[in-house]
């Protein structure tokens, strides 16, 4: 029997081991044997002579296997085992149903888009009632605002500075009066005429802890207002589709010289205002 | 009434050589033979599991290092745990073999 041989003897009875545990007492023994067949040749040894007597000093390798596997409990490999086990099941469990699919999705999105915001085309598209509606056009500064509003994050990611095309102008008004009175919808459709200046905020509201659900007045109570208070257009698009992270887009009409539009949101006494500052080039 | 031992004989002696300075299993080997004038010739493969026995149980540590011989070996350190179990053990020893001591005496005495 050489030294590779009797290491993999003991190895052999080390089979609940790790990969890493068992190459570390490969090479102890064979760190071991090294020294011992180094120090006979030190002494005058020939090599198989020296080979021969290390083997003997080291003992039945049948013997070290089973003492060294005694080291190792198996419980804990057991206990591994078993919790692997438990996590595929759970996990296997919660992608079988579609509707636990679905919220896992909107957890995720909720984090990437707390860091990465989408652009407008992507808000649009997860509207409840897109109806084609375009984002303003015209232009665009990135602006990071952040408010607490409970247990809620208000984050002001976009503002544009534009006029609104004819075809969404005439398809929100569609919309509005279906949606509001009419009064309010009259007002709301002839300040959507194409050729009025417009000022439009990307703001996205998340839960603090993610995976939180957003509360719901944060999207009924938001209103975007001038820096004259004019707030004829009750405009919000919001994608509510997922209840734990909503990205919303509110209008104002501003005029050429205005720096900036304002924000409010009120519910039962609560107040929050936001000034968000108008590029500059957009509402000269 | 002494405690009863909890450690066996290997352990005891290697918690022991480990009390003074760290070593690696060669190393221990050939310190325990010369420090018991060869009374404690081993199968040297069993030390290792009493050594892995001992790291699971938290009363060795082990890092490697270059020995004085240019190779790197795996050196155990003594951990504070070991040597608190070192002082009990070896309390509890000295209480057991003073023990045989005393009824060996004894015999002799008898015999005598």
């Amino acid at each position: 029997m050489n030294r590779s041989e009797y290491c993999a003897q003991v190895l052999s009875h080390l089979r609940r081991l790790s990969r890493r545990e068992r190459e570390a007492v490969r090479a102890e023994l064979e760190e071991h044997m090294e020294d011992r067949v180094c120090a006979l040749l030190d002494l005058g040894y020939d090599q198989s002579l020296a080979e021969e007597r290390t083997m003997a000093a080291m003992g039945d390798p049948a013997q070290v296997g089973r003492e060294m596997a005694k080291q190792y409990p198996r419980g804990w490999n057991v206990v591994t085992g078993v919790s692997l086990v438990l996590c595929v099941f759970v996990m296997f469990s919660a992608l079988s149903s579609s509707s636990n699919r679905k919220m896992i999705g909107y957890a995720w999105d909720s984090l990437v888009y707390r860091v990465f915001p989408p652009g407008p085309e992507t808000v649009i598209a997860g509207t409840v009632s897109p109806r084609g509606i375009e984002p303003v056009s015209g232009v665009t500064e990135a602006v990071d605002i952040r408010r607490t509003i409970g247990d809620n994050v208000l984050r002001v990611y976009q503002i544009t500075v534009g006029t609104q095309d004819s075809q969404t102008a005439a398809k929100t008004r569609i919309y509005e009066d279906g949606y509001q009175d009419g009064a309010l919808a009259a007002e709301a459709a002839k300040s959507q005429e194409e050729g009025q200046l417009t000022a439009e905020a990307a703001v996205c509201i998340y839960h603090k802890i993610p995976g939180g659900l957003v509360a719901m007045p944060l999207f009924n109570n938001l209103t975007a207002e001038s820096q004259r208070g004019d707030q004829q257009v009750p405009f919000r698009r919001g994608a509510v589709a997922n209840p734990m992270m909503w990205q919303v887009f509110l209008r104002s009409p501003v005029q050429p010289g205005d720096d900036h539009i304002t924000l409010r949101y009120a519910w039962l006494g609560e107040r929050v205002t936001v000034d968000i500052p108008l590029p500059e080039e957009g509402a000269s | 009434m002494p405690k009863k031992q909890q450690i066996e004989h290997t352990p005891l002696l290697v918690l022991s050589l480990l009390a003074g300075e760290d070593m690696y299993g060669y190393q221990m080997i050939l310190e325990l033979a010369r420090r018991s004038n060869h009374t404690f010739d081993m199968k040297e493969g069993t030390l290792y599991p009493v050594l892995h026995g001992l790291e699971q149980k938290g009363y060795l540590e082990a890092y490697r290092q270059e020995a004085p011989t240019g190779r790197t070996r795996k050196y155990y350190h003594l951990t504070r745990k070991g040597g608190e179990a070192l002082r009990t053990e070896a309390e509890s020893w000295r209480q057991y073999s003073g023990a045989v001591d005393a009824v060996l005496r004894s015999s002799a005495l008898g015999m005598a």
